[in-house]
């Protein structure tokens, strides 16, 4: 009977380890592998931290002078942005510099993926994953509010 | 065979196949025909205490095919209590508030608040700042402006 119950569990566990939004991206690896390395800053703030914003979910790396780590990010971006929206993307000599991502939304939340790398003063790789309750367009409208706002007050 | 057959036995019939028994040369077939006799009424006072073995055996099978009961309640209760788990951890793991908030840098594990949002705040800064060169060409792109507008929430408010 235990063991029914013990397989049962793992199961659980297994499936809803994988509800996880953001882990059934390639760009998790990122993460996973190079946040805790030295040279990585790796955030993520849940939506207490992001009280007053609109996101509801947001992790980033960012590695200097890792260019082992920006390629790894480079491929599994490869992966994530089949089926994602390409907005922005910045090819220099052939290598991707910077790409933003709009994946498929996944429940309630809608998910994007930034990606730049800089060379200059270093190379810097920086990654970020966001997730958001709220569509395009009303962060669009709510954001350009805010930026109304800001410059009234300058 | 032909005890089997007639499905009844004599008394010195159920003394050779107690003794049969004993031996563990019995088959279940007259196993059961000696049940059936020591069952009766009428049963030689000799016979007491194979019927008490038989009896034992005859009540703990019963035990047993009752318990199966449970049983299946248990394998139930088991399944919905996982089942239990996978929506509590589902809502754990798909809502993202009740993750923690953290940040490491370069390994060592940071939980201050101000700390994490300002490190987060300057990895936004990086992304700004390093698409600047593209940003001429994307300004009509609906789509573009909404990532940058997203991104003024945080490096354009304070955190």
């Amino acid at each position: 009977m235990s063991k029914y119950l013990i397989l049962t569990l793992l199961l659980a566990v297994g499936f809803t380890a994988n509800l996880n939004a953001q882990s059934d991206l390639e760009i998790n690896k990122v993460f996973e592998q190079y946040g805790k390395q030295k040279g990585s800053v790796l955030v993520e703030m849940s939506k207490e931290l992001l009280k007053g914003y609109e996101f509801t979910y947001y992790k980033s790396i960012v590695t200097t002078n890792n260019k082992e780590a920006a390629d790894f990010a480079r491929k599994c971006l490869d992966v994530d942005q089949k089926g994602a929206k390409k907005v922005k993307q910045v090819i220099s000599n052939g290598i991707l510099s910077s790409i933003y991502l709009q994946l498929p939304q996944k429940g309630k939340y809608f998910r994007l993926v930034l990606f730049n790398e800089t060379t200059s003063p270093e190379p810097k790789m920086t990654l970020i994953y966001i997730e958001s309750e709220k569509d395009s367009e009303e962060i669009l409208q709510i954001s350009l509010k805010r930026r109304q706002e800001k410059r009234t007050i300058d | 065979m032909k005890i089997l057959k007639r499905n009844i036995i004599s008394l010195k019939e159920a003394e050779k196949l107690i003794e049969k028994y004993y031996e563990g040369e019995t088959t279940v077939a007259e196993e059961n025909l000696l049940r059936k006799y020591l069952s009766g009424k009428n049963v030689p006072a000799q016979f007491a205490t194979e019927k008490a073995i038989l009896d034992y055996f005859a009540s703990e099978k019963e035990k047993k095919s009752v318990r199966l009961v449970p049983n299946t309640v248990k394998w139930i209760a088991s399944v919905a209590a996982a089942a239990i788990v996978v929506i509590f951890l589902s809502i754990l793991f798909n809502n993202p508030s009740s993750a923690t908030s953290y940040a490491y840098v370069d390994g060592k594990k940071i939980t201050d608040k101000n700390e994490i949002r300002a490190l987060a705040q300057i990895a936004v800064g990086n992304l700004v700042s390093g698409t600047d060169e593209v940003e001429e060409g994307l300004e009509n792109i609906q789509l573009g402006q909404t990532i940058e507008s997203q991104l003024d929430v945080f490096a354009g408010v304070e955190f």
